[in-house]
């Protein structure tokens, strides 16, 4: 879990530097938000078994949270992208519930880094 | 260094997030900038509002950037906007893809801003390039075409009607402008001059000089100069002004319809070829002569033939004998003759239409090398 909610604190840095911290924020709180709408197809595609919504999910997810140096939870994505475009969904179940289970606490720690 | 800064800017992503990254990083650099989240909407913004670049998303729903690339590359209108792909797929197929499928540059997401700003200014100076490279051209070609028309309007629009013989001509410049050139002149009392010319270049320059040497020999034939005389007189004008050292070949002849006979001053062009009502070619001596616009010393071959009954003479430019098929190989005088011979009986006009479809023919995929220029007389009833 703690790899999970990790940050990469240069990736951040970096955004901080090259956009300001207002528009920083404002990024945060669309990718919480994004996040956490894209989880709920994701989880929802997996019950249907719907494998293109899991995969393109997966995809969004791994692509955004790779922006804030979210590695462990984009590597997690990345993983479950490579089981939707595999056709392997029944193997999904597990590693899904761990993205699910990391999700808010790093976004509360995105939060916290934003009000920092 | 071309300013690419305050470009429109196309940022095709379904993703609110990248959208959002990207457009900030490209506004900070000045550029204007529009968003699409699918491909129609995408496409629909391209056919409304004209874009320097689009930074295009592989991974959409209905229409992903594969295919919304795979359609701008088969629009006239949209080929030649630059395409970034902006893509998370890491994989080397998928951007190999994107490139043999037409997109400029490739970079994984979450793109990096250093990165993205070097790759769209390399790419934007390369379309403010080729955007100057094709309005240059296309100046040029409406230029070209000016003088392509006013090259043509000084050759005759019609042939004149002969007592006694027939005409034909035709010219096909290789180039949209050409260096050969022929007219018939009305010397008076039944006397026609003609002349062909060649010159040893082509394109512009060659039309340029063509225009000189045809103007200074129709100032000769307003004072009825005598051909030999006149090739003289040009060269001796030409060497003056020559400073490219181009030449042009130049066979001016003098049909008298009442003697019928016809005289010819020759420098450095080919013979003319002379084919009897029976199908016999008339040898003509192949005395020596040179160019017009090589030295001052000019040797010009003048002869006078009897015309021969029913029968015809072609002049013509070395793009006619010397057009070269697939193997290299010319078509040379004897594919002429024996073209000649086979289509003696038609009219003038026609045998000049059928000689350049046979020339084309023998070419095969060969482009036009040089200047195609024919000119045929017939005697199409006794003349004194």
């Amino acid at each position: 879990m703690d790899t999970l909610t990790e940050l990469d604190p240069l990736t951040f840095t970096n955004l901080l530097n090259d956009l300001g911290a207002d528009f920083v924020c404002e990024l945060v709180e669309t990718y919480c938000n994004d996040s956490r709408q894209q989880l709920h197809i994701l989880q929802t595609a997996l019950d249907q078994g719907d494998q293109t919504t899991f995969t393109r999910a997966a995809h969004s997810l791994k692509s955004t949270s790779l922006i804030f140096g979210a590695l462990g939870f984009a590597n997690l994505a990345r993983e479950l992208e490579m089981l939707g475009r595999a056709g392997r969904l029944e193997e999904a179940y597990e590693k899904s519930q761990q993205l699910v289970d990391a999700c808010e606490p790093l976004l509360r720690k995105l939060k916290d880094l934003c009000h920092d | 260094m071309i300013d690419v800064q305050e470009s429109d800017l196309l940022v095709v992503d379904d993703d609110q997030l990248n959208q959002m990254l990207i457009g900030k990083y490209l506004e900070t650099e000045g550029h204007r900038v529009s968003y699409a989240s699918n491909g129609f909407e995408a496409l629909a913004k391209l056919a409304e509002q004209s874009f320097d670049m689009v930074l295009l998303d592989i991974e959409m729903p209905e229409m992903n950037g594969y295919q919304i690339l795979e359609q701008m590359v088969g629009d006239p209108r949209l080929r030649d906007i630059p395409v970034i792909v902006t893509s998370a797929i890491e994989q080397l197929d998928s951007v190999v893809r994107c490139i043999e499928m037409g997109a400029e540059d490739y970079l994984t997401k979450p793109v990096n801003r250093i990165l993205l700003k070097a790759r769209i200014d390399a790419s934007l100076e390369k379309k403010h390039l080729r955007d100057k490279q094709a309005k240059h051209l296309r100046q040029l070609e409406r230029e070209m075409d000016i003088a392509r028309e006013t090259q043509l309007s000084v050759l005759p629009d019609h042939l004149p009607e002969l007592k006694g013989f027939k005409l034909g001509a035709k010219i096909i410049p290789a180039r949209a402008v050409g260096g050969d050139f022929y007219d018939v002149i009305d010397f008076g009392s039944q006397r026609w001059g003609f002349m062909i010319g060649d010159v040893s270049d082509k394109g512009l320059p060659a039309a340029l000089f063509m225009t000189l040497t045809y103007s200074l020999l129709r100032a000769e034939a307003s004072r009825q100069t005598p051909a030999k005389q006149a090739l003289i007189n040009v060269n001796r004008t030409l060497m003056s002004m020559n400073s490219a050292s181009m030449f042009v070949t130049i066979l001016c002849g003098m049909l008298d319809c009442k003697q019928g006979t016809f005289s010819f001053a020759r420098a450095g062009h080919p013979v003319p070829m002379v084919l009897s009502a029976e199908g016999e070619f008339i040898k003509i001596p192949v005395n020596a002569s040179q160019a017009v616009g090589l030295s001052d010393g000019i040797i010009v071959d003048a002869q006078t033939i009897p015309f021969p009954v029913g029968g015809l003479i072609l002049m013509f430019s070395d793009g006619l004998s010397e057009a070269c098929n697939n193997k290299d190989e010319q078509f040379g005088e004897t594919n002429l003759s024996n073209f000649l011979q086979d289509h003696r009986h038609l009219d003038p006009q026609e045998i000049c239409e059928a000689l350049w479809k046979e020339v084309q023919r023998y070419s095969g995929d060969q482009p036009q090398q040089d200047d195609f220029t024919i000119l045929a007389i017939r005697s199409v009833f006794g003349h004194p």
